[in-house]
């Protein structure tokens, strides 16, 4: 617990003397010390952790070869497309919305488009979680419909 | 504590859910997505791989202004038809000057002479590798950028999949069971080296999709111009005047830059359409304490300052933008920070491994015979590094064609032997089990 506390207010510490020293590269430079720091804390409780007893290994159960399930292999693989390439198309016409609404906003050219690129894969990663973890299906398809449907009203707007 | 576990029941389902979607997702991309993170764990030290591997180039820790011009006019001889004129100029951790053109690389003394042909094969081959995982590069760099933002799916669905993240912030317990030290070895790198891979992954996803982007933002907003997207962020250039002219005036750049901004130290000098008419001089440098890869200074081919870009001090998005490749490879901080980014690598090899010792591990408890499927994957795992090595020890016979078909056919050969292996082992437990009910 002492150690776990410890580690914490050390790191939050370091990260905000760092940050306010040199500008974006500390704060950079601070993430990084944060994570180093971390990492040897976590030596140290690995190190605690696996001293004493080990457990004795569990005795093997009789291994079954699973049959090789076609259909099983065809429908994963049809998701990941679908997860890979079809939400990479939603998220791609929801980011040129975005990118639109960016402009309309009043934002630089420069602004709109860098965040617009930003948003893309964020978009694209949010909407797979979501189609991964969501709750029920007619509600996943509304919100997952949205998304490009939005994009694309934006779209025709803007040009 | 009852309201822990109330808070813990309200949550499971969410995460119970999140977990399943992780476990689809890292399963189907672990193999590539092992590759690209070796590759660039490594990457990060290209520059001192690039000084181990190039042999006979000169020492330069310093270029004149009057070598620059010297060197600039010496690749011109080698190369009169360029439209582009490259002075790598030495930096801190690199004292080595190269003049670079359309055709050619060389590098050059500290009075500019040409000196040997840039020779680094199995840097390329690398880098190769963690762009575009040696395939076409238009194509490779999406797919490797798709890569990215599955990395960052990752690191969201792991979190949501992760309840009590703080509680077991520090947690490793060590004297468990496999299985148990397996899921805190994968949460706890995860979670604490987590600024690094969610920015690694999606600065990779933002630059290998921003191709993509730029196509379509090119068609709607510029007359199916996609260079002219990037105009805002990163300058135009002027209109081409290939008039021969005699060759802009480097030296006077040089030396107004150390007079105006010696702070700033050059670290490119890039030359447009050299020896004509629209020639124009930018000189990237480099501004301490700023995460931002140089400012562009733009000067005329008579040596005249004409503005500078604006990663520095434009707008927002266009210094967001200079800053993605420090961030992506760690090189804003030296060497210190090269070995952290070296180390933070290290670690996300060690999460997808755990990721996927954990799925044979739950299959296994199961009753799951997936020894063949899990002893291919170890064929990557040390394949992968194994070929990597061979790959260099090859470059040192002297021999430099065909690194990717050698590393892709090495890991494919790894595959089969793991897989082998994994049949031998079956047949062996096979018998064990025989024996014991015998």
């Amino acid at each position: 617990m002492f150690l776990n506390g410890s580690a914490w207010l050390l790191i939050a510490a370091g990260l905000i003397f760092l940050g306010r020293l040199t500008g974006d590269r500390g704060i950079a430079v601070g993430l990084c010390l944060f994570m180093v720091a971390a990492l040897l804390f976590l030596c140290g409780q690995m190190y605690i952790g696996s001293r004493g007893q080990n457990r004795p290994p569990r005795r093997s159960k009789t291994l079954v070869r699973p049959p090789i399930n076609t259909l099983s292999g065809i429908k994963k693989l049809g998701m990941f497309l679908y997860v890979g390439l079809l939400m990479g198309l939603m998220a791609f016409i929801g980011a040129l919305g975005f990118h639109e609404v960016m402009i309309f906003a009043g934002a630089t050219m420069s602004d709109s488009l860098v965040l617009a690129l930003f948003v893309f894969p964020m978009l694209w990663a949010a909407i797979a979680a979501y189609f991964l973890i969501g709750g029920a299906k007619l509600k996943k398809s509304i919100y997952l419909t949205a998304v490009p449907l939005f994009g694309t009203v934006l779209l025709m707007v803007g040009n | 504590m009852a309201r822990d576990d109330a808070k813990l029941q309200a949550t499971q389902p969410l995460a119970k859910k999140a977990l399943a979607g992780h476990s689809v997702v890292g399963l189907v991309i672990s193999t590539v997505l092992y590759v690209i993170v070796l590759s660039g764990m490594l990457s990060v030290f290209k520059d001192e791989f690039q000084l181990i591997e190039q042999v006979g180039e000169p020492e330069v820790g310093f270029l004149s202004p009057v070598a620059a011009q010297n060197a600039a006019l010496n690749a011109m001889l080698l190369d009169p038809e360029t439209r582009h004129l490259y002075i790598h100029m030495p930096v801190d951790g690199n004292p080595r000057a190269i003049v670079e053109t359309d055709n050619k690389e060389t590098y050059v003394s500290a009075n500019g002479d040409i000196a040997v042909t840039a020779h680094v094969p199995w840097t390329d081959f690398l880098i190769d590798l963690h762009y575009y995982l040696n395939l076409p590069s238009s194509f490779g760099m999406q797919v490797v950028a798709i890569f990215g933002v599955f990395l960052f799916l990752m690191s969201i669905t792991g979190l949501l999949a992760h309840p009590n993240i703080f509680r077991d912030a520090f947690t490793f317990r060590g004297n468990k069971s496999e299985q148990v030290k397996q899921v805190d070895l994968h949460n706890r790198l995860s979670v604490w080296t987590a600024p690094f891979h969610i920015s690694n992954a999606l600065t990779g996803a933002m630059i290998g999709l921003a191709s993509f982007s730029a196509l379509a933002i090119g068609t709607l907003k510029y007359d199916g111009n996609a260079e002219a997207v990037f105009e805002p962020v990163f300058g135009s250039e002027p209109a081409v005047e290939l008039t021969p002219a005699p060759l802009a005036n480097i030296e006077r750049v040089l030396n107004y830059m150390a007079d105006v901004h010696p702070e700033k130290q050059p670290v490119y000098v890039i030359l447009h359409d050299p020896g004509t008419k629209g020639q124009y001089l930018q000189i990237m440098a480099e501004h301490p304490d700023r995460l931002i890869y140089a400012e562009k200074y733009n000067f005329n081919g008579a040596g005249d300052f004409i503005d500078t870009v604006g990663s520095a001090d434009g707008t927002v998005g266009q210094q967001v933008a200079d800053s993605v490749y420090k961030i992506h490879f760690g090189s804003f901080g030296g060497m210190p920070v090269k070995l952290a980014f070296g180390i933070f690598g290290f670690c996300l090899l060690i999460i997808i491994t755990a990721g996927m010792k954990l799925y044979f591990i739950k299959q296994r408890a199961g009753g799951k015979d997936l020894l063949a499927y899990e002893a291919a994957w170890s064929g990557i795992v040390w394949g992968a590094p194994a070929m990597l090595v061979l790959t260099a020890l090859y470059t040192l016979t002297g021999l430099t064609t065909g690194l990717s078909m050698l590393f892709w056919i090495g890991i494919g050969l790894s595959v089969l032997g793991g897989i082998v292996r994994g049949r031998k082992s079956r047949l062996e437990l096979a018998q064990n089990v025989a024996d014991e009910l015998a």
